[in-house]
């Protein structure tokens, strides 16, 4: 069913959308702690993805003379990487509020965004089951 | 949802410590005036808060605590004022190391903090409406 790989993608994205939502809070939280560096989540490279979605077999160890072949995680994209900012302030602290709630904005509206193609498809398999839309 | 729980613990916790931060910034205005009482006296002296990122075990989370409220090891300032009891000699007084336009910067930072803070907690409370939405 191809719908339920979309609702799959998006539910992902959804995830991602949230962890990254946490980071950024963090981040402004400690907008006037010394030392701290903003941190943002690595952004999933479509790619890297796109591999992992058509190659999701992994070879399966069924004696111990097998040698063990390791395939790339499902999940993976969640990397929290420290960011090169603007300036820096004399106490160590690299947090820009301005930088931070535009990307806070940007989580937002993706999200939003998300969750209403979401909704989307759930309304288009009703639909195709017929019921619910008309 | 648990990220975004998350996320609500660590902006209210930003929030707590610009609270606190603001009675600081209270306490040395309030104080600005504050003079000894005799020659050898320390006037009040200004009080410095500091941030830390902690790890909270119970919740999982790196949230702000306040780490230290330290005093200002700045100099004092002297003013003429000869008929003060705490006058020396020469009729100088120590007066508080508070100046009136730090802590009034200061604050307005305190506040665009907060504010950010509070920011972050309604664009959280929308995206866990949204979630919550695809129910309906």
């Amino acid at each position: 069913m191809a719908n339920f790989n979309v609702m799959d993608a998006l539910s992902r994205r959804i995830d991602w959308l949230q962890e990254r939502q946490t980071v950024l809070s963090r981040n402004i939280a400690n907008a006037n702690t010394p030392g701290y560096r903003p941190q943002d989540l690595e952004e999933p490279a479509f790619e890297d993805t796109l591999k992992r979605a058509l190659k999701p077999m992994s070879p399966e160890v069924t004696d111990s003379g097998h040698i063990n072949a390791s395939v790339p995680a499902r999940e993976a994209p969640d990397k929290e990487k420290s960011e090169d900012t603007y300036e820096t302030s004399p106490s160590g602290n690299a947090v820009i509020l301005e930088e931070q709630m535009v990307k806070v904005a940007d989580t937002q509206m993706s999200h939003q965004e998300m969750t209403s193609l979401y909704r989307k498809n759930g309304q288009l398999v009703k639909i195709a089951l017929g019921k619910g839309g008309r | 949802m648990g990220g975004l729980t998350d996320t609500l613990f660590i902006s209210a916790s930003g929030m707590k410590s610009q609270g606190a931060r603001m009675r600081v910034l209270a306490e040395n205005v309030a104080n600005a005036n504050s003079l000894a009482k005799t020659p050898e006296g320390e006037p009040y002296r200004r009080k410095i808060i500091t941030f830390e990122n902690q790890m909270n075990e119970e919740l999982g989370v790196h949230q702000v605590k306040v780490e230290d409220i330290d005093r200002d090891q700045g100099d004092f300032p002297q003013k003429y004022r000869p008929d003060h009891p705490a006058a020396n000699q020469e009729g100088y007084v120590k007066v508080p190391n508070v100046k009136p336009l730090v802590e009034m910067a200061d604050m307005k930072e305190a506040q665009r903090s907060y504010e950010a803070n509070l920011k972050v907690i309604e664009a959280s409370r929308q995206m866990v409406r949204g979630t919550l939405g695809l129910l309906r």
